[in-house]
């Protein structure tokens, strides 16, 4: 299973605690939760994934389809502190070119 | 030649896995716990062998939707102590696995960002596999991936 949580939310941005397991069982839940914070995207999302421990791409498909929302207001997804093996995913998959991933908050 | 031979199997899982996701997740985590018990990699790995096995599922279960008999067969076995071996087939009619690797592959090198919601579950389970084998029907897929046991 897997938490997501609205830290802070501002005028121009969302922060947003992702932890735990996403996987093909808890995607579509995943989803519902994050297109609903992302709304009509016009905030960018900031991400903090230090506890999350496992995401496919099913999962990796939802993120980019919340980032498309946002890239039709001209906002970005930003996407901090991905375990290695994670980030290794978003390397295979190019998505690391495509989302901001940051190392350090 | 990188897999001399088929000496020395060891049975991991054989047998059906019904198309609904939660029951493949709870197969697929108790597939890598029964590889971590037998030949005790490390986290890394088994994280890398959930994924694939849940890509290989996912991929099985949507392109063998077409049958009325939604159940995937998979087999899991270990051969020359560090070989992991997975197959995965479905009752569907198949497709043309190597042009959608190629594409996926394509669209990830690609200069210009691609921003399509699914279709790279073969280009992760291509990168983190050794070796990937499909049948002519395209429904039937075989990955190796050499495992490495921690010192």
């Amino acid at each position: 299973m897997f938490t997501l949580k609205l830290d802070n939310q501002t005028g121009d941005k969302l922060e947003i605690t992702l932890s735990g397991e996403i996987d093909i069982a808890s995607a579509p839940e995943f989803k519902t939760k994050l297109y609903d914070l992302v709304g009509d995207g016009k905030k960018d999302i900031v991400l903090f994934c230090d506890g999350l421990k496992y995401i496919d791409s099913t999962g990796l498909g939802i993120l980019v389809g919340a980032l498309k929302k946002v890239k039709l207001h001209q906002r970005n997804v930003y996407i901090y502190q991905l375990k290695d093996n994670i980030k290794k995913l978003f390397h295979i998959t190019g998505l690391d070119r495509v989302f901001v991933l940051e190392e350090a908050v | 030649m990188l897999y001399p031979n088929d000496q020395h199997n060891m049975e991991i899982y054989r047998g059906f896995v019904i198309s609904d996701a939660h029951q493949a997740c709870e197969k697929v985590r108790m597939i890598v716990s029964r590889i971590e018990k037998t030949v005790g990699i490390d986290s890394e790995q088994s994280f890398d062998v959930r994924v694939i096995l849940s890509e290989l599922l996912q991929n099985a279960i949507t392109h063998g939707k077409t049958s009325d008999d939604c159940k995937v067969y998979m087999n899991v076995w270990i051969n020359g102590k560090d070989i992991l071996n997975i197959t995965v087939r479905d009752k569907g009619n198949g497709f043309n696995a190597c042009k959608t690797i190629q594409e996926e592959q394509n669209r990830a090198e690609g200069e210009i960002p691609d921003l399509s919601e699914c279709g790279r579950g073969l280009q992760i389970v291509k990168s983190l596999c050794d070796d990937i084998v499909f049948n002519r029907r395209g429904n039937c897929i075989t990955v190796r991936k050499r495992l490495s046991y921690p010192e």
